[in-house]
C-alpha cells in the first residue's frame, strides 16, 4: 500500500508539470493584454513597458514558464497584477470557502442519498421506490445553478432566517468557537450562510448517490452470502446493514470522491448565483481582467487538489473493500 | 461501367437495409416504457426547435419586436416581458430550444466520432498511438474542466460553434478510455483473429468488426453527453460566457437574476428556462438509458442506471455530465485503468 502510494505521488509530477505547461500557454495565448488592461487608454508605450518588464512578460515565453514553474515548485505563484497581493494570500482565502461549501455539499448529498438509496433498495417495487427514484431522476437532471435560484426566489426571500448572498464566518472557525467557548451561534451563522448554497450543489450529487446505493445494494442482496447470512436467522436490518450495505458503497465512494474533487472546479457557478467567496469565483473574474498569476495558481491549484482526492479515493476503496490489493 | 453496378446495388441495399434497422430500433425504444417517455420528450423538444418561429408569436432576436419592460403574465405575452429589455419570455424559451438541441445533439455527434477513432485506435493499434492517447486522457481527466472552458472561450471566442469545439476537444477522452478497454477485449475474440488471419488489413478489422461492437456504448454514449453538454452549455452562459449574440437557457437565468426577477417577484421568468433545461436533459438521459437496456441485453433492467455507469467507466461520465456544472459525475479510479491485466471493477472486463 505504501509503495503504490509512492508511486502514485511520483506519476502525480510529469501529470502536474503537463497541466502547468497547458494553462500556462492557454493564459498567455488568450487574446488581451493585462498591462494595457491594468493601465488604460491613455497609458504611454513607455509606462506599458516599464510594467510588462516588472512582471516580466517582455521575457520569451520558455523563460517566463520556467521562471514561474521554479517559482511555483517552492509555494510561490507570484502576485496579482490587479490587486498586487500574492496570489497564494488570494488562493488560500477562498479555497477555505470552497471547500467548505464542497465538504458541506457532499455530507448533505451523502446523509440524505445513502438513506434514500437503503429505503428505495428494501422496498422495492413498491410506490416509495418509485417515487424516491423519480425525485432522484429528477435532481440528476436538474442544473444545480438553477435549482439555486429557484432556493433563493422560494426559501431565502420568504425566510428571513436564511441570508441570500455571501457568507459570513467559516463553519469551521463556528466549530472552534464551540468547542472552545460552549457557544453555538457563530456555528449556527456559518450554517445559515452555507445551507443554501450546498443544498444547490449537492442535489444532483445525492440524487445520484441514491440511485446508485440502490442499484448497488439490490446487486449485492441477491448474493448467495447474503442468503446464507438471512439463513443464519440475523436480523433483517443487521443483513442489509452489515452484510449488504459495505458491499454496496464501493461505487458510491468513487463517486464521492470524483464529485467531491470536480466540485472544487464546478461550483464556480453556484458560487456565482449565491455570491460565494469561492476559488472558482476568483478564477473565472481573474480571466475577464487578464491577471495570469491568478487564473494560472487557480487552475494549478484545482488540478493538484482533483488530484490528491483521486489518490484519496484510491486508497479509500481499498479500505473498504479489503479483496483489492494495490501492489 | 457494368462492373460497378452491383457494388451501388450493394449499397442501396446496404443503406436501405440500415434504414429498416433504423426504424426497427426506434419501435423497440418505443415499446419501452421509458423510451416512450425519452422519445416523445425528445421529439416535442425537435418539434419546438424546428417551428420556433411559428410558435413563438414574436421574434426575440428582432429588437422592432420589444414592448414595454416588465410586463406580467397576459394572454398576449403568455410568461410577460422581461424586466431589462422587454422581450417577450415565452418566445425567448422557444428560441432557446434551439441553442440547446444545436449544441448539445452537434457536440454529443462529435464526441461519439472522435471518441471511437481514438479509442479503437488505441486499443486496436497499440503501442506508441496507445501511450499516447492515453498520455492525453490522463492530462486531460485532472484538469478541472470548467477553468479550462473558460480559459479556452477566452482564446478561441465564444460563437457557438467554438463552444462546441471546446466541449468536443475536453469531452473525448473517457469515452475513448471505455471504447478503449472495450476493443482490447474485442481484440482477442475469435472473429477478430479469424479476420486476422484471413489476411484482412487492420482498416478493415477496426471499421467492419471493432466500431460495430463499440456502437452500443457510442449510442448510448451520444445521448448522455449531449445530455450533459446541454446543462454545461447552461452553466456556461449564465457565467455569460456563451454566445453573447444567442438566446439560451443559461443566459435568461443570467438575465433573470441580473433583471432583478426575483426581488420583482417574477417567478415564471426564473421558472421556466430552468424547465426547458430540465425537460431537455432528462428526454436525452432517459433515451440514452434505455437505448443501452436495449441494445446490451446482457444488462437487467433493474440496475440500468447503475450498469451504465458501470460501463461507462467515470471518465466519461466525469468529464461529459459533471463537466461544467455539479453535475452527475461517474467514477473510476485510475488505478484500475492501466492496471496489469486485473479484472476492472467498472466494467467487469480484463483490461
Amino acid at each position: 500500500m505504501f509503495r503504490y502510494i509512492i508511486r502514485r505521488l511520483i506519476q502525480m509530477i510529469p501529470l502536474l508539470i503537463g497541466i502547468s505547461i497547458l494553462v500556462f500557454l492557454l493564459v498567455h495565448l488568450s487574446p488581451g493584454d493585462p498591462i494595457r488592461m491594468l493601465l488604460g487608454e491613455e497609458a504611454t508605450g513607455e509606462d506599458v513597458a516599464r510594467l510588462n518588464a516588472v512582471y516580466g512578460f517582455d521575457q520569451p515565453l520558455p523563460t517566463q514558464y520556467f521562471r514561474w514553474a521554479t517559482r511555483a515548485i517552492k509555494g510561490d505563484l507570484g502576485v496579482s497584477i490587479r490587486q498586487t497581493i500574492p496570489v497564494n494570500t488570494l488562493i488560500f482565502e477562498r479555497l477555505g470557502a470552497t471547500l467548505e461549501l464542497a465538504i458541506v455539499s457532499v455530507l448533505i448529498a451523502i446523509s440524505l442519498g445513502i438513506p434514500i438509496g437503503i429505503f428505495a433498495a428494501t422496498r422495492r417495487g413498491s410506490l416509495w421506490d418509485y417515487l424516491s427514484m423519480i425525485v432522484s431522476l429528477i435532481g440528476v437532471s436538474m442544473p444545480g445553478f438553477w435549482l439555486g435560484l429557484m432556493l433563493l426566489s422560494y426559501v431565502a426571500l420568504k425566510v428571513d432566517w436564511l441570508p441570500m448572498f455571501g457568507r459570513d464566518a467559516s463553519v469551521l472557525n463556528g466549530l472552534w468557537v464551540l468547542v472552545t467557548q460552549f457557544r453555538a451561534d457563530v456555528l449556527l451563522n456559518a450554517l445559515r450562510y452555507v445551507l443554501l448554497p450546498a443544498t444547490a450543489l449537492g442535489v444532483s450529487m445525492m440524487a445520484i448517490i441514491a440511485r446508485l446505493t440502490r442499484s448497488s445494494l439490490l446487486e449485492v442482496l441477491g448474493k448467495d452470502y447474503i442468503r446464507t447470512a438471512q439463513a443464519k436467522g440475523l436480523k433483517h436490518r443487521v443483513v442489509v446493514i452489515k452484510h449488504g450495505l459495505r458491499n454496496a458503497l464501493l461505487p458510491v465512494i468513487t463517486i464521492v470522491g470524483i464529485q467531491f474533487g470536480s466540485m472544487l472546479g464546478g461550483a464556480v457557478v453556484t458560487e456565482t448565483v449565491f455570491a460565494w467567496p469561492g476559488v472558482g469565483r476568483l478564477v473565472v473574474n481573474a480571466i475577464s481582467q487578464r491577471d495570469f498569476p491568478i487564473v494560472q495558481g487557480g487552475v494549478l491549484m484545482m488540478a493538484i487538489i482533483f488530484t490528491f482526492v483521486n489518490l484519496l479515493v484510491d486508497i479509500s476503496y481499498a479500505l473498504v473493500n479489503p479483496r483489492i490489493r494495490y501492489d | 461501367m457494368k462492373k460497378k453496378l452491383p457494388i451501388h446495388h450493394g449499397m442501396a441495399r446496404g443503406i436501405e437495409k440500415r434504414l429498416k434497422n433504423t426504424g426497427l430500433f426506434i419501435k423497440r425504444i418505443w415499446s419501452h416504457k421509458q423510451g416512450k417517455i425519452g422519445l416523445t420528450m425528445v421529439g416535442f423538444l425537435v418539434v419546438v426547435a424546428i417551428f420556433a418561429p411559428y410558435i413563438a408569436p414574436f421574434n426575440p432576436y428582432d429588437v422592432a419586436e420589444r414592448t414595454t419592460k416588465g410586463l406580467p403574465p397576459s394572454s398576449k405575452h403568455l410568461l410577460g416581458t422581461t424586466i431589462n429589455t422587454g422581450q417577450d419570455i415565452f418566445s425567448m424559451l422557444v428560441y432557446g430550444t434551439r441553442v440547446s438541441l444545436i449544441v448539445g445533439v452537434t457536440s454529443g455527434i462529435c464526441i461519439a466520432i472522435v471518441g471511437s477513432i481514438l479509442g479503437v485506435a488505441a486499443g486496436y493499434i497499440g503501442g506508441l498511438v496507445d501511450s499516447l492517447v492515453m498520455r492525453i486522457v490522463d492530462i486531460m481527466l485532472v484538469i478541472p474542466t470548467l477553468p479550462l472552458v473558460i480559459v479556452l472561450t477566452n482564446v478561441l471566442g465564444r460563437d457557438y460553434w467554438t463552444i462546441i469545439l471546446i466541449f468536443v476537444a475536453l469531452g473525448w477522452t473517457g469515452l475513448a478510455r471505455t471504447i478503449r478497454s472495450l476493443v482490447l477485449v474485442l481484440k482477442n475474440s475469435n472473429y477478430v483473429k479469424a479476420a486476422e488471419l484471413a489476411g484482412a488489413s487492420r482498416w478493415h478489422i477496426m471499421i467492419r468488426h471493432i466500431l460495430p461492437g463499440t456502437s452500443h456504448l457510442l449510442i448510448m454514449s451520444t445521448a448522455l453527453s449531449s445530455a450533459g453538454i446541454m446543462v454545461a452549455e447552461a452553466g456556461l452562459s449564465f457565467l455569460g460566457l456563451g454566445d453573447p449574440t444567442a438566446i439560451s437557457w443559461g443566459k435568461m437565468l443570467a438575465e433573470a437574476q441580473r433583471g432583478g426577477a426575483l426581488l420583482f417577484g417574477a417567478w415564471w421568468w426564473i421558472l421556466t428556462p430552468g424547465i426547458g433545461i430540465f425537460l431537455a436533459v432528462f428526454s436525452f438521459m432517459r433515451l440514452g438509458i434505455v437505448m443501452e437496456e436495449i441494445m446490451n441485453p446482457r444488462m437487467q433492467r433493474s440496475s440500468g442506471v447503475y450498469k451504465v455507469f458501470k460501463n461507462l467507466n467515470s471518465a466519461y461520465v466525469e468529464e461529459v455530465f459533471n463537466s461544467m456544472d455539479d453535475y452527475a459525475k461517474i467514477g473510476v479510479t485510475p488505478a484500475f485503468e492501466h492496471g496489469k491485466g486485473e479484472v476492472t471493477h467498472e466494467t467487469g472486463l480484463k483490461a
